[in-house]
């Protein structure tokens, strides 16, 4: 099952994949970017991202009782 | 060395004003206040100095004297201490140097005086003093002065206020200007972000909303102190309350303590 996270801060970031790929070749005009309010829950689209958001400081993991 | 004149300033912006003549010369004087610490009786002057500065500027030229520019700000703003700054280095993020545009961030500025000279139909020859409260303080150009419509941020710009990673972990200060709201928003918010590599960027602090009012009278402009650690990459999102089809017209710097 995928960990979730919940969003500590506002911030935003590439909102997908391809164009996580532009972003980072530096065609940040072809980018579309997501927007995330402080406390949303946000599941990563792959470990790029979510290392971009643990290294920010962006998310925490949920963790769920069960 | 690369030489940077009057026409390479990229702005002069007092609160809510663009302050910037067609042709000035600026003088800054810094004086360090001494106290006698010399008795009756004794032979000898002695002084000490408690580091108190008082900053003065002086601003001699020819000013435009169109809407929001230096003469009407000069004429119709009140006394009110508003933050200033100075981009000498021009209007672009990561310049002088490649590691974030340097400007000058005075926190509390105060209009002490403005002398007419000589006034045509498009410019006024005056003089305007200032009084600088708090020392000045060389800051990074974080959103260069522009016009945005609908909310959204400058992540893409990569503005850098920093070579190194962090840019520092004691804290700083930021400082806003908002030149124009147009639309008709009940207010604007601008939130300072900053980012480790660039990719994702984190909100820091926000500014206090502003309205359209606060623009008019000259005062949507915001010093505010940061804590905590500034990331080596910053950028400014905008959101707007309300209105119709909104812009935005500012800029946004950031100070990293040492």
């Amino acid at each position: 099952m995928p960990k979730s996270y919940r969003a500590l801060v506002g911030f935003s970031c590439p909102a997908d994949p391809e164009s996580l790929k532009k972003w980072k070749a530096g065609k940040k005009d072809q980018a579309k970017l997501m927007v995330v309010k402080k406390g949303d829950k946000v599941e990563p689209f792959n470990e790029d991202i979510l290392k971009s958001w643990l290294a920010n400081d962006a998310v925490e993991e949920v963790k769920s009782n069960g | 060395m690369a030489k940077y004149s009057s026409k390479d300033v990229g702005f002069m912006l007092l609160g809510s004003y663009s302050v910037l003549a067609a042709v000035s010369s600026i003088e800054d004087t810094v004086t360090l206040k001494l106290n006698e610490t010399y008795a009756l009786g004794e032979d000898d002057e002695s002084f000490w100095s408690g580091g108190a500065k008082q900053t003065e500027i002086v601003q001699e030229g020819w000013y435009d004297d169109a809407v929001g520019n230096l003469h009407q700000a000069m004429t119709d703003l009140s006394t009110v201490a508003l933050p200033m700054t100075i981009a000498p280095f021009g209007n672009a993020i990561n310049v002088v140097p490649t590691s974030g545009t340097e400007i000058d961030i005075y926190q509390s500025v105060q209009r002490v005086g403005y002398t007419v000279q000589l006034a045509t139909s498009e410019v006024t020859k005056a003089q305007a003093r200032y009084g600088i409260w708090y020392g000045k303080k060389r800051g990074k150009l974080a959103a260069p002065l522009a016009t945005k419509s609908a909310a959204a941020n400058t992540d893409a710009d990569d503005a850098l206020v920093s070579a190194a990673q962090p840019a520092g972990t004691n804290g700083g200060a930021m400082v806003l200007h908002i030149t124009a709201l147009t639309g008709t928003p009940t207010n604007v918010t601008i939130t300072l972000r900053h980012s480790v590599d660039g990719t994702t960027y984190t909100d820091k602090t926000a500014f206090s909303a502003f309205t359209p009012a606060n623009v008019l009278a000259g005062v949507a402009s915001e010093y505010k102190v940061l804590s905590g650690q500034i990331n080596k990459w910053v950028s400014a999102a905008w959101a707007y309350t309300g209105g119709t089809g909104p812009t935005v017209t500012f800029a946004v710097g950031v100070y990293v303590a040492p």
